[in-house]
């Protein structure tokens, strides 16, 4: 036989030989994935943990039944995977995390320090990308799940967008992701804050006024006046403070706003503030233009912050000849006293929230001095000096149109 | 003679190591050691690769007077027995260049991308067409490190410059001190940066000649190092030094830290994929080198046998971590973190100071 | 046989290479080495006319191929003289008017063919052969035979006066703005095609026979002194080698004489426009045109120059630079597109945005069949539909196509046998295949598609991987006539004119650096 025909066989019988030793690398068919957008973990009852999974729905089914984007699964197990397990017994399709966007814990399994035994151990069995944002609800993370999503909308990831518009316009709402979280406990240079948030069930969302409009009722009947309407159940309220895995303590939006001030993650946003007397409210809009901080070896430091100011509304009885002179000196003054106070506060939570570890980092020279220092019991006699300026970019612009 | 060489310009003959160099330099070594006492790798790995290039200028010099290929060098200074020794040893440090981040590459697809499916299975994916290429030969390993080295350069680029916004230069503290174990990590980094460059001057007549690998080993190296200098200061400025320790293949893991939601800070997969024609190409090359000096040092007429056995060896030494002989296979990967850099180093240098002390005598006479 | 007579340690086929290092041309016509160096014994020249009519008789099967005139006479009146000539094939009038008549009435007083092909016979190219063989075939093609008694040599006049179609407009390499003329079958017009557009005194034209019994003929159209001469002896000693016999078409000798004829790319480039032939012929490559067949083969050629369209240069600059960009991305999406989605689908779903997941797995939920039969499937229809377009002609082809793709496409998601996602992904990815402009390349990306939808299916992004590396790799060791397929990327060679985007036109007035010309060597002579 002629040795081009030889060779032929010879590479044919060895393609069919290792063809089926390759095979197929395990597919799964996206239509029979379902995708897991949210995780919520609660306390279990009979088991360790109650877990809550958000699953996106089809667009079709969705606009055939018109009951809204999401679907929730929720069941008992001593680990993920065990309730995982158990849920893909009941449905027909196999759970991809792949997309998951938000991990919430109640309050009581983030106090527990119950966030490390789901991130260290099943991040990368699960797939879920590092880039997935962890939030506390103060009440139970199903509950606040069901609140995250809008009937309306089929679309739930975007809905979850929110949450960073949240951020952008009124710096007052800390994102955080798993990788932060991960670097703040493995690295001890900053201890890490996410969202905190509530479900509040009375409030009357957009779908309900919808329904309630087809039904003939009034729709806004029931709310009283101080409670909000339309939107979603479930809202940030603040931020939740960690020291290690472990949440220690509480921020309210006012008191985020000013911790994204030190740490830099402040962009914008309009705070209203009494004037002087206390009778007057002025409210201003800030933006963050610089921001530093250092350690000294003596344990003390520095956090400066310098913003600009704009007066977006002030009551008639405010002069405005005194404004420049308000926002630069006695805002300024409240601002750093009350940095000051939301740092005492972090520290007697023994959460270096404020970042001040990644500036006693650069003092060293050697990871092994940097070891030997552990900030971390240092912290707890730090003390720093917070200098707040304020540049009112109003006062160009007035004397220019003048 | 079947020895598949071909020719290659200076473009390919560049991009083939420096391509080479880079999949090397970002990919193969080990986070423990790198990044144990702080972060000093965009400053010691390149000067590891200059200090590869300086280690193969005594045989570049000899070569050029001599005008035989490295494996002639070896036999003029050691002999034919020696000669055949100082190849092996060269080939045993091709292997190992080869072998590492291919492995690498294969423990981020098993645990990381395809979790759950046998490695064996994605082992037949990828070694197959290493082998394939390997035995096309040098010209064509060539021409594809040109066709993707463009393409691999800017899907690092983009990995890097998509997580920018996540820059910190907090966590390029404590800074490097310039102490021992700086240039500890600067030398022994020298057993992945010395074999692609050697083998460019095993591939010499591929080349056209020792003055083009001059010119081509010159550009390789300050192009792969100034490469490999950024994207491990960019994984510097995402990673402090502590997390990067305990991560596998960091480079693939840049865009996890961005929280926006957009399809292109999605690709870190599609990414890797790309960078694995890198390494695949590199190992094809360095396959291919080795093949082609036991080729010569034996007096061989065709280059596949020596292909397939060194395919094999390298096979081997990648599938070792994943199989019941893991332990050895760790013992093996110390042992040439330590030392293996001297199997890469002490054939060339030695062959050069012995060849050029025997030129010295000839030339007297 | 022993396994390593199986494995290698053979010699190397000699592999021509057009890099600076080769030397020497080889004989052209010579047989090839290894070929057996006989060669068909010929018969003597006959004679006298009764010889010469005997020898025609016999050869040619007379009393059953009718088709053979065989006209004895006396030209002058006095010496016996044979026409030779096949029916249809020569023009009758030519015979009688300018060959017959004038040699009947000749009164001169010396006849012999001299005199007689000086004074009388009104044929403007006249040759003399004394091979009984290439009297053969001069008549076979046309020419006619003159025969005289006593003569030791026949003359063969140009009679050729066959039917032969019309120059007509490309079919299959339309543009917008150019030229409306193609090849025809007549190997004397697509000559004449050529050379209207090439005014170049070196331009050579060498009309040869080929093939096993020397059937086919053909032109071998090139500069001399400018194209590359080992270039030029390759061409021809490739030729020498075709031992077949009756070769009909362009394609089938294209195959004969390609580098690699397992590659389903072309290294030889059939096009059907006397403009793209003219262009690079003057850019140094070797025209092949083939009687019998509207085609004419390029060589060398690269990727890149089955790539790109004429309409390019026909177009300004920053279009031109567009419609390349269109088209090699529409290739390559044609090549990789439905892969792709085919390994995010099945293996990265994270990739995929939640809307387009959720349109996906919406699109799916009652079609049966698994994802990647969806996929090869609809590949398949589309094969099938393009290919009954081109074979029913006319407009009914033009019909077929938009009914095929509309009502079978619509059908097909109504019954659920295929999602509307995926049918998007397999029509564009048709529509980027059509982009391509050399029709055999066209075919070959197709069918590499379904090898990339394959490898996507087993083993996701890292079979796309592996088979794109896999066939890059078969690629960039391809070469065409001596040039790597990839030039003048891989290897770079010396080029101001970019390579995917249309340059200046005043780019193109010099050849490639790749061809190895010896342009340059004649303009430092002051030419």
């Amino acid at each position: 036989m002629r040795k081009s025909i030889i060779r032929l066989i010879a590479a044919v019988a060895a393609f069919a030989f290792v063809l089926p030793l390759t095979g197929c690398l395990q597919p799964v068919s996206l239509d029979e994935c379902g995708f897991v957008i949210s995780i919520g973990v609660d306390r279990g009852k009979e088991k360790k943990f109650y877990y809550t999974f958000a699953l996106q729905r089809p667009l079709s089914e969705q606009n055939v039944k018109d009951e809204g984007g999401a679907i929730a699964l929720s069941s008992e197990g001593e680990s993920i995977f065990e309730a995982i397990n158990e849920m893909e017994g009941n449905v027909p399709y196999s759970l991809n995390f792949s997309r998951t966007n938000f991990l919430i814990f109640s309050r009581e399994t983030a106090e527990a320090g119950d966030i490390e035994e789901l991130v260290s151990t099943s991040f990368d069995a699960l797939k879920i990308r590092t880039s997935a944002v962890i939030l506390v609800s103060e009440g139970n993370a199903s509950e606040f799940i069901g609140g995250m999503y809008a009937n309306n909308d089929a679309n739930i990831s975007k809905l979850q967008s929110a949450l960073m518009l949240d951020e952008k316009k009124t710096g007052m709402v800390t994102v955080m992701s798993v990788s932060r979280l991960l670097e703040a406990c493995s690295d001890a240079r900053f201890d890490y804050c996410s969202a905190y948030g509530v479900y509040d069930g009375d409030i009357v969302t957009d779908t309900e006024q919808k329904k309630s409009e087809s039904e003939g009722k009034n729709p806004l009947e029931d709310v009283k006046i101080g409670d909000r309407a339309g939107g979603l159940k479930s809202s940030i309220t603040g931020a939740a403070i960690f020291s290690g895995y472990k949440m220690t303590g509480v921020l309210t939006r006012y008191e985020t706003m000013l911790l994204n001030m030190v740490t830099g993650a402040f962009r914008t946003g309009v705070v209203t503030f009494p004037y002087k007397d206390g009778d007057s409210t002025v409210s201003v809009l800030l933006s963050l233009k610089k921001r530093s901080i250092s350690v000294n070896e003596d344990l003390t430091g520095e956090a400066a912050i310098m913003l600009t100011a704009a007066v977006h509304e002030k009551d008639a009885s405010v002069p405005d000849d005194e404004i420049d002179a308000w926002l630069t000196g006695e805002l300024a003054g409240i601002i750093a006293d009350d940095m000051l106070r939301v740092f005492l506060k972090c520290r007697s939570a023994d959460s270096d929230a404020m970042r001040f570890g990644t500036g006693a980092v650069k003092l060293f020279r050697s990871a092994e001095e940097w070891d030997a220092f552990s900030w971390k019991e240092r912290y707890r006699d730090f003390l720093p000096e917070f200098r707040v300026t304020i540049e009112n970019t109003d006062k160009y612009l007035n004397e220019n149109m003048q | 003679m079947k020895l598949r060489q071909g020719r290659i310009g200076l473009f390919a003959g560049t991009a083939l190591a420096a391509l080479s160099l880079f999949t090397c330099g970002v990919f193969s070594i080990d986070p423990k050691t790198a990044y144990a006492n702080g972060n000093s790798t965009y400053l010691s790995l390149p000067l590891a690769v200059i200090i590869s290039l300086s280690a193969l200028i005594p045989a570049m010099l000899v070569l050029n007077w001599k005008r035989v290929g490295l494996n002639g060098l070896f036999t003029y200074a050691f002999g034919k027995v020696g000669g055949i020794v100082a190849a092996v040893i060269l080939s045993v440090s091709f292997v190992w260049a080869a072998a590492k981040p291919m492995t690498e590459f294969l423990l981020v697809l098993t645990r990381l991308v395809y979790d759950g499916v046998p490695y064996m299975r994605i082992v037949l994916y990828i070694l197959p067409v290493t082998v394939f290429i390997a035995w096309k030969g040098f010209e064509s390993v060539g021409r594809l490190a040109l066709i993707f080295s463009g393409l691999i350069l800017i899907s690092v680029a983009a990995a890097a410059l998509s997580a920018s916004p996540e820059f910190a230069a907090y966590r390029l503290y404590p800074l490097p001190s310039g102490n021992a174990d700086f240039f500890k990590t600067a030398f022994s980094g020298s057993v992945f940066f010395l074999p692609p460059l050697a083998a460019l001057l095993v591939n010499e007549e591929g080349l056209g000649g020792v003055k083009n690998v001059r010119k081509t080993l010159a550009a390789a190296a300050f192009i792969s190092a100034a490469a490999i200098g950024l994207v491990q200061f960019a994984l510097a400025l995402i990673y402090p030094h502590r997390v990067l320790s305990g991560l596998l293949m960091p480079l693939y893991r840049i865009n996890f830290l961005s929280l926006r939601q957009s399809y292109a800070l999605r690709l870190d997969k599609l990414f890797i994929m790309v960078w694995l024609l890198g390494c695949v190409i590199s190992c094809a090359y360095l396959i291919y080198s080795a093949s082609y000096l036991l080729t010569k040092t034996f007096s061989a007429r065709d280059v596949t046998p020596a292909v397939l056995t060194v395919s094999a060896a390298v096979f081997f030494l990648v599938t070792a971590e994943f199989s019941e002989n893991y332990a050895r296979a760790e013992a093996v990967g110390s042992f040439f973190s330590r030392f293996g850099s001297l199997f890469a180093l002490i054939p060339p240098l030695l062959a050069a100071a012995v060849g050029s002390i025997k030129l010295k005598k000839e030339s007297r006479l | 046989m022993k396994i390593t007579d199986i494995l290698g340690f053979d010699r190397e086929k000699k592999a021509f290479e057009l890099y600076e290092r080769e030397t020497g041309t080889p004989d052209p016509f010579a047989p090839w080495r290894d070929a057996d160096g006989k060669s068909e014994e010929e018969p003597p020249f006959p004679n006298s006319v009764r010889e010469a009519y005997e020898l025609f008789e016999k050869s040619f099967n007379t009393d059953k191929n009718k088709d053979l005139i065989l006209r004895r006479f006396l030209a002058g009146g006095r010496r016996g003289a044979l026409a030779v000539y096949m029916n249809g094939m020569a023009d009758d009038t030519k015979v009688n008017d300018f060959i017959l008549r004038p040699l009947m009435t000749f009164d001169g007083a010396s006849i012999s063919l001299d005199e007689l092909l000086k004074k009388t016979v009104r044929i403007g190219e006249v040759r003399r052969e004394s091979s009984v063989k290439n009297v053969f075939l001069a008549v076979m093609d046309g020419m006619t035979a003159l025969f005289l008694d006593g003569e030791r040599e026949a003359a063969i006049l140009e009679t050729h006066g066959y039917e032969k179609r019309g120059i007509d407009a490309p079919e299959n390499e339309k543009v917008v703005t150019g030229a409306k003329e193609s090849f025809t079958e007549s190997l004397r017009t697509n000559i004449t095609l050529v050379r209207r557009l090439i005014h170049e005194r070196d331009l050579v034209v060498e009309t040869e026979l080929t093939g096993g019994g020397g059937n086919t003929r053909l032109a071998i159209v090139y500069r001399d002194g400018v194209t590359n001469e080992a270039l030029i002896g390759e061409v021809k000693r490739r030729l020498a080698r075709i031992k077949t016999g009756g070769i009909l078409t362009s394609g089938m000798l294209g195959q004969m004489i390609e580098d690699d004829k397992n590659s389903p790319l072309p290294q030889i480039l059939s096009t059907e426009r006397p403009d793209r032939a003219a262009s690079h012929v003057m850019q140094g490559s070797v025209c092949l045109l083939v009687e019998g067949s509207p085609f004419a083969l390029l060589m060398p050629v690269t990727f890149f120059s089955l790539m790109s369209s004429p309409e390019d240069v026909y177009l300004r600059k920053p279009l031109g630079t567009m419609l390349r960009l269109v088209r090699y991305f529409g290739a390559a999406a044609s090549v990789l597109l439905p892969g792709y989605f085919l390994s995010l689908a099945l293996y990265h779903q994270g990739i995929l945005s939640t809307e387009v997941l959720s349109t996906v797995m919406a699109s799916r939920m009652m079609v049966f069949e698994p994802i990647g039969v969806e996929m090869l499937l609809l590949l398949f229809i589309f094969q099938l539909i393009r290919e009954a377009g081109q074979r029913v002609p006319g407009n009914i082809g033009q019909a077929i196509g938009i009914i095929g793709g509309l009502v079978m496409g619509q059908a097909a998601v109504t019954a659920h046998l295929a999602s509307p996602v995926v049918l998007i992904i397999v029509a564009a990815s048709g529509l980027g295949n059509f982009c391509i402009p050399d029709y055999s390349t066209q075919l070959a990306a197709s069918y590499l598609r379904i090898a990339v939808v394959i490898a996507a299916w087993l083993g996701g992004l890292l079979g796309i991987a592996a088979a794109v590396l896999a066939a890059a790799c078969h690629i960039a060791g391809l070469k065409s006539f001596g040039v790597p397929f990839l030039a003048p990327f891989a290897p770079r060679t010396s080029r101001k004119r970019p390579i995917v985007l249309r340059g200046d036109i005043g780019m193109h007035e010099r050849p490639e650096d790749m061809m190895n010309t010896s342009f340059d060597g004649r303009l430092e002579d002051g030419e």
